[in-house]
């Protein structure tokens, strides 16, 4: 058991081990929130992993009309790839397959600078000639006629490197139960930080993967250490009371971001107290030769 | 240190070519020096002191104080300061300029900004013709910029305009004729609005006449570009701006053109 404990919970000695990212950002707004939600939905959940996805995308916030260019409720977006040019192509198809095409939205840049990468500058070739470029304000915009009126897209939206993708937290417990609402709290929590998000299905994932496999051609494989059905029978990281084991993955545009998420989550969950069922907070590294980010979880204390 | 300022001594008889009082122009000049600059001026021209008392400023900052209908081509070809003109000023006033501010505090003559291309010319009072137009013998119009006019702008306002915006109390007839794209805002059109336009968008309380015969009715519509319009025309700071319509009826057109051009008339 760690010696370092916050409200009677184990937290590491250990770092979670995170990378350089380019990252980029839309605003998609629709006439109600729950539109705008649902384009998001759509353009983020096929992004939960560089690995297959190409990308790692989230929801990073919710806008109220006055923060919107348009004056309608929207999502603000965050995609996480592993250079601006694979974040312009993953925007790009993403915003034309799932926001061009959701009922009454708009799509604007989500970033205030950084390189340039296009976005309406693509899409506008969806308007077969019918197109129509707007300058609004220094700003250039395309008007794109759809079935239900026209699309409005920004030309260009921002791509920046020196983004961090792979903050992690991992969360022991002694059911599957307690395990998730030790994640659900932290993911809870993170929501608030600004610039961050956690782009596996609600934030959360139970796969957590190794580099590496037995089988030819298999980049990663399941984090064997941490499978609470095999804690008997290979090398575990795991003590004898724990069932199961969620984590948490942050991409964030700065090291501080987050590093701001972890605090916000390791402390949200280790509040539920020992009687939740909540044993112990870890993080993933890969013995710190992979990525030059390492936030230590006693620095969140 | 204030504007460097040129006050009228006497209103001039002959029309006179002041595009030499730019910023850029007068930038480094000791006053003796710039009373003693030429101007092109009806037959044997004179200097700026035979108009001008001069005070000495931040060329950076031109007040001409005193203005007149045979002032030709203030700040023309400026590419950035501000010039304060506090009257009338007459043909191409703007022309040309490439970025910096152009204040008219009264009317304004034709080809008033004709090919701007960036920065912003504002006139409290009315326009000549062709203003955001192509000079004779350019291809291209007003290329980017604002330009604003309180009152009502003469016969095609944009002519060949190609991007930018202009905003107007009204326009005369044939405004946006021959445009290439662009966005023009006016409380009222005159008649044969945006004949032979190509592309761009001419925006209206309303249109004086019946709807030009070329262009076709696509129905009314809430578009959601009019609101982004309202907000950026909103803070332009003009004291009586023509309201952005919110549900519009669109004409497309010139069809005697390319034809995706279009009119938005207040539904």
């Amino acid at each position: 058991m760690p010696k370092l404990k916050v409200n009677g919970i184990g937290i590491d000695e250990g770092f979670a081990e995170a990378f350089d990212m380019a990252a980029t950002g839309v605003v998609i707004t629709a006439d109600t929130i729950e539109w705008a939600r649902v384009a998001a939905f759509s353009m983020t959940g096929f992004a939960t992993s560089v690995i297959a996805c190409g990308c790692e995308a989230g929801i990073e916030r919710e806008l109220s009309p006055d923060e919107t260019p348009d004056g309608r409720p929207g999502v603000r977006v965050l995609l996480f790839g592993f250079s601006p040019q694979i974040c312009e192509t993953q925007i790009v198809t993403r915003v034309g397959q799932c926001v061009l095409t959701c009922a009454g939205t708009a799509c604007f840049a989500g970033l205030p600078d950084g390189t340039p990468i296009k976005l309406g500058a693509s899409l506008r070739y969806f308007g077969d000639g019918h197109q129509i470029a707007k300058q609004i304000a220094g700003r250039r915009y395309w008007r794109v006629p759809v079935m239900d009126g026209e699309f409005l897209v920004e030309h260009h939206t921002f791509a920046v490197e020196g983004a961090v993708g792979g903050g992690n937290l991992l969360f022991l417990a002694t059911s599957r139960a307690a395990a998730r609402a030790a994640a659900e709290a932290a993911v809870a929590a993170m929501r608030d930080v600004p610039d961050v998000i956690m782009p596996f299905p609600g934030g959360v994932v139970r796969s957590g993967s190794k580099v590496g496999s037995k089988y030819k051609g298999q980049p990663a494989s399941t984090n064997d250490a941490y499978c609470p059905t095999l804690k008997g029978g290979v090398k575990s990281a795991l003590d004898p009371e724990i069932e199961a084991v969620l984590e948490i993955v942050i991409d964030g545009l700065s090291f501080a971001a987050v590093q701001e998420a972890m605090r916000a989550g390791l402390h949200a969950a280790a509040a539920l107290g020992r009687e939740s069922g909540l044993r112990r907070i870890a993080a993933g590294n890969y013995g710190g030769k992979l990525g030059r980010h390492h936030f230590h979880l006693k620095d969140l204390v | 240190m204030g504007a460097l300022t040129f006050t009228l001594k006497a209103p001039p008889t002959v029309r006179v070519d002041l595009s030499p009082l730019t910023p850029e122009k007068l930038a480094g000049l000791k006053p003796r020096d710039l009373s003693k600059l030429p101007l092109v001026a009806g037959r044997d021209g004179f200097t700026v002191g035979d108009l001008f008392t001069v005070r000495a400023g931040d060329a950076g900052t031109i007040v001409i104080d005193g203005g007149s209908g045979l002032f030709d081509s203030v700040g023309a070809e400026m590419g950035g300061g501000t010039i304060r003109v506090t009257g009338d000023v007459g043909a191409r006033a703007g022309a040309g300029m490439r970025g910096g501010r152009l204040h008219i505090e009264g009317s304004a003559g034709p080809w008033l900004a004709a090919g701007l291309t960036e920065g912003r010319i504002s006139v409290t009072g009315d326009a000549g013709e062709r203003v955001g137009g192509a000079l004779p013998g350019r291809m291209a119009g007003m290329a980017g910029g604002i330009l604003t006019i309180g009152g009502t702008a003469g016969p095609r306002c944009g002519d060949r305009m190609r991007r930018g915006l202009i905003v107007a109390g009204a326009c005369g007839h044939e405004a946006g004729s021959r445009m290439v794209a662009g966005t023009i805002l006016a409380g009222r059109l005159g008649p044969d609005a945006g004949v032979l336009m190509k592309r761009g968008t001419l925006i209206a309380g309303r249109l004086d006449g019946p709807p030009p015969p070329t262009f076709v009715s696509c129905g009314e519509h809430d578009l959601q570009v009019l609101p982004m319009l309202a907000a950026w025309v909103a803070t332009l700071g003009l004291a009586n701006p023509p309201a952005v319509p919110r549900r519009v009826t669109r004409l497309q057109g010139d069809m005697a053109a390319l034809g995706q051009g279009e009119i938005l008339l207040s539904a």
